[in-house]
């Protein structure tokens, strides 16, 4: 390894390796999980942090733009309560009737989680004890390293995993409430932090995951996290991520979810902060009629940059996959939006289309956009769409000739914008709460 | 069932294998060694006896590429390119200036003939009839009609015979090789050469300053209409000699020329270069109209031999009100890396790009365009049609980019792709970056096959496969279709037709 680390030469990087081996010996795990953190950081060594020459992060060169990586938080955090939790939270979020799981600066607190609702129908646990000794479930998915060797994001992820949730819903389960992660980060310091979940759902099982990112840190958060899914045959899941957090943090996310046969993924991810974010979802469908959806908001201000990148994989015929997309960026935001569809040899009749919109608010901010498209198979229909503009004059002009103020007609036409994404949300609670919080964003920005 | 037994004997006439424009004249020609060193560039420049900043120019450009790699992100595959391993100099020996038509060898007419398309400039280039003088060949179908056609003949590297200069003079209009315009007009050269495709450009723009041997010039002057449609044909004929052309048009404020290229290229099993750099200017409220029918050698049936066609195109629309547009239809090459660009410089300026780009056996494509919008209210349209069947793969990579200043840029994609057979492959990479709220971009893309439903119309109503598929794949590219200049379409369409023959059945 010592030869490989030779490569890195940044700041960020030279931090990240320094940082790895100071608390290597402190982290979770039995050896195997050891063994793959090891092997990670060496992949790392291998790419270092990937800049705008690497094709899949021209538009975001995080090389630059991390100019440091922080430690994880040493010692116990403050002992937050219940309620704690439900005010950063919100009223709309709060309301949500869940099983509630809460992570502190990147450890599950146990206090303050439903860990038992599950009983026999599966298994929950925090990723620090389970990866204590990990199921074989487990550890073959996390072990599963297709994509991770170039990846340098996921691999400072498996090699820095301090904790996250482990959950498989046994077959035939279905669990009626939303499983709501949310992560708080307190930190008053930088701090560096790697979760990780895995989730399986086994044949024809049901869940609902809702991962939650509000903090009231205002520090520089590095916060990487990765869930890895799962779907067994005829499985279900909706899948959804909140993420409102400082101009100061940087947010690197990686969803890697893999479809059996007959399988239903729908998944929403709504961004309304973070200074730096890189959202990830890597969608691949192993079986044949399974049927996914990715839909997502994203709003940035100041000079947030928010990328989503998505890899859709079709590697299975007939299967269904839709995505949507909007971003409303004022100020000098940046909106990066990457969406690969391949579609493999074998995957015939898949029908897969993407959308994406960009709404511009001001001069200064900026819209990237590559929707991508790699087809090998004949039989298909797939198609991608991408726009970007400002607020139509027309339809503004409709609603003052209305006797609508101006700045409640642009709040009403973005929120008719980003309302095309949110209405496809199937659990109205959490519509509502991302309704408000577009809301929130506006009032904030526009009165 | 008969209709397939007529298919596959269709087939069989047709193969990939026999490329119709297969052949190779037997010309003396007067070759530079293989190889690549300052020596060849200066021998170049000496045989072309250019003025010294000019192999000044070539030599800076030759250092610089020296410096460069070869760029490996398209999406084609091939072989690596031995750079010493080319001629890069060789021109027809015959070209000791025929002042009169009947000084033209005869093997480099029956090239034409064999090339079947330029049949009445063919006439005028063997002084069968004049210019003006009605043609039996009016009657041809698929032929020019009744078109003024001007022809700059590019035959290897050496322009040969350039006809209806005469007329063009009259307008004004500068229609010769670009050897001849650095000798007669070295100032209008040196003003424009390179300012759209700087010498720093890429790997293969670099090499082609470094080495180009002939292409066309053309200089429409202020406010003036150019009377007719000028047009060149490309031919790579010398063995492992990479053809490097360079083509410069400037229309000056006010004019407007439309200029047509058209390419076939003998069989061969070695696999040859092509770097050709074009460059179009046009300044303000002047039109360009660039038409290319591209039809090289595309390999046999297990992708061997073909053109490799690694093409700059870049317009620059410098002033205001201009408009510069790109149509091309690609069949043939083994590999095809071109990216017709349009720079908007000048306010209200307006790029269009429309492609058809058809890829059979082991073709693979790699086109595109860019449109760079840095003026206020400029607009752009790119239409790009692209049909894949065989083994090949066929890429759209396009770039649409509004820059801080560029207000009210207007921009709309189409990109369609068609699949034949499950062998091959269809791509879609387009970059959209907007860095100006106020302008607005649409693009849309879609891949699919032809429908049984479409399929089993034309077959109720007598058509076999091929006329089926042929008639399809004719109605699919029909948007871009009507931008090309008249002379084009009907030869276009057979093109299409030959090019898709064997898909299927």
């Amino acid at each position: 390894m010592d030869a490989a680390v030779n490569t890195l030469t940044s700041k960020a990087e030279l931090a990240f390796a320094e940082t790895f081996d100071r608390v290597k010996a402190e982290l979770p795990g039995a050896d195997s999980v050891h063994e793959l953190r090891n092997d990670a950081m060496r992949g790392f060594a291998r790419t270092g942090l990937p800049n705008r020459r690497v094709e899949e992060w021209k538009y975001t060169d995080l090389y630059a733009r991390l100019d440091d990586a922080f430690a994880p938080p040493a010692g116990e955090g403050p002992k937050l309560t219940r309620d704690d939790v439900l005010q950063a939270l919100g009223s709309e979020l709060a309301a949500l009737d869940c099983h509630l799981i809460v992570l502190v600066d990147g450890q599950v607190a146990i206090g303050l989680s439903e860990m038992n609702f599950l009983g026999e129908q599966g298994e929950l646990s925090s990723m620090a004890s389970a990866l204590a000794a990990p199921p074989t479930w487990l550890e073959e998915r996390l072990a599963d390293g297709e994509m991770a060797p170039q990846n340098a994001v996921l691999c400072l992820n498996t090699a820095m995993m301090s904790d996250g949730v482990a959950l498989r819903v046994a077959a035939d389960v279905s669990i009626e409430k939303p499983i709501h992660i949310v992560h708080l980060h307190t930190a008053t310091t930088p701090v560096g932090i790697a979760t990780r979940h895995v989730i399986a759902l086994e044949a024809r099982a049901r869940a609902s995951v809702l991962e939650s990112h509000v903090g009231p840190s205002s520090a520089a958060v590095q916060h990487n996290v990765a869930s890895d899914v799962s779907l067994a045959e005829g499985a279900a899941m909706h899948h959804l991520k909140i993420q409102q957090e400082s101009d100061s943090a940087t947010h690197l996310s990686t969803w890697r979810v893999a479809l059996a046969a007959s399988t239903n993924y729908d998944a929403f991810q709504f961004v309304g902060g973070t200074g730096l974010t890189r959202n990830e979802i890597h969608l691949s469908f192993n079986g044949e009629h399974a049927r996914g959806g990715v839909n997502g908001v994203f709003m940035g201000a100041s000079e947030q940059h928010i990328d989503t990148t998505l890899f859709v994989d079709h590697a299975a015929a007939n299967c269904v996959n839709r995505m949507v997309f909007k971003g409303v960026l004022d100020d000098a935001a940046r909106g990066v939006f990457q969406g690969k569809i391949m579609v493999r040899q074998q995957a015939q009749k898949t029908d897969s289309n993407e959308m994406v919109q960009g709404l511009l608010l001001s001069e200064r901010a900026e819209f990237d956009s590559k929707p991508e498209l790699e087809i090998f198979a004949d039989d298909v229909l797939c198609g991608h769409g991408s726009t970007s503009g400002q607020i139509d004059e027309d339809l503004l002009f409709y609603l003052r000739a209305r006797g609508i103020g101006e700045l409640e007609a642009r709040s009403l036409l973005i929120q008719a914008f980003a309302g095309e994404a949110l209405e496809l949300i199937e659990n109205e609670t959490i519509r509502e709460a991302l309704g408000e919080a577009v809301r929130g964003w506006l009032a904030h920005r526009i009165g | 069932m008969p209709a397939v037994q007529e298919t596959v004997e269709q087939v069989k006439d047709l193969d990939v294998d026999k490329y119709k424009y297969g052949f190779s004249t037997d010309i003396e020609t007067v070759k530079a060694p293989k190889g690549l060193n300052e020596d060849i560039v200066r021998f170049i420049s000496e045989k072309k006896s250019e003025p010294e900043w000019m192999l000044e120019w070539r030599l800076g450009a030759y250092r610089r590429w020296l410096t460069m790699d070869e760029p490996t992100w398209a999406r084609v595959h091939y072989p690596k390119i031995d750079f010493q391993d080319l001629y890069y100099y060789a021109a027809p020996k015959s070209t000791e200036g025929p002042k009169s038509l009947d000084e033209v060898d005869p093997e480099l007419l029956e090239t034409y003939a064999k090339l079947g398309i330029p049949l009445k400039e063919q006439e005028l280039l063997a002084g069968v009839r004049k210019q003006g003088e009605p043609s039996e060949l009016d009657e041809t179908v698929g032929d020019y009609g009744t078109g003024k056609v001007a022809v700059d003949a590019v035959f290897d590297s050496v322009s040969v015979v350039t006809t209806f200069k005469e007329e063009l003079a009259k307008a004004g209009v500068i229609f010769c090789s670009i050897s001849e315009a650095l000798q007669k007009y070295p100032e209008l050269v040196r003003k424009y050469l390179g300012t759209v495709v700087p010498t720093t450009d890429n790997f293969y723009a670099t090499l082609n300053a470094a080495v180009f041997s002939d292409g066309s010039f053309v200089y429409v002057p202020e406010n003036t209409r150019c009377p007719m449609e000028l047009s060149t044909y490309f031919r790579i004929n010398e063995q492992q000699t990479g053809q490097f052309e360079r083509t410069l048009i400037i229309a000056d404020k006010g004019s407007y020329v439309s200029y047509l290229e058209g390419c076939t290229a003998p069989m061969r099993d070695e696999n040859q270069l092509h770097a050709a750099v074009v460059e179009l200017v046009a300044l303000d409220d002047a039109e360009i109209k660039y038409s290319t029918v591209q039809n090289w050698y595309p390999g046999d049936k297990n992708g061997k031999g073909g053109i490799y066609n690694f093409v700059t195109k870049r317009g620059d629309c410098r002033g205001k009100n201009s408009k510069i547009s790109w149509t091309q239809v690609e069949t043939g090459s083994a590999i095809t890396w071109k990216y017709p660009s349009c720079i908007l410089r000048g306010d209200n300026s307006r790029g269009e790009f429309y492609s058809i780009a058809v890829s059979n056996g082991y073709q693979q494509v790699d086109s595109g365009t860019k449109m760079v919008h840095l003026g206020r209210n400029t607009s752009s349209r790119i239409i790009s049609k692209g049909i894949s069947a065989g083994h090949s793969s066929n890429t759209y990579r396009g770039l649409v980019s509004a820059h801080r200043k560029a207000t009210g840029a207007r921009n709309f994609t189409q990109c369609d792709s068609l699949l034949i057979g499950n062998e091959c492959g269809a791509h879609t990479v387009p970059y959209i970056e907007a860095k100006n709220a106020s302008a607005t971009f649409e693009h849309e893309a879609t891949t699919s096959k032809i429908s049984d439903d479409q399929m089993f119309y034309c077959q109720a109503r007598g058509m076999n496969d091929e006329e089926a598929v042929a008639l399809i794949v004719n109605g699919f590219v029909r948007d871009v279709l009507q931008h090309l200049p008249m002379e084009f379409m009907a030869e276009t369409q057979k093109l299409i037709g030959i090019s898709l023959e064997g898909s299927v059945g």
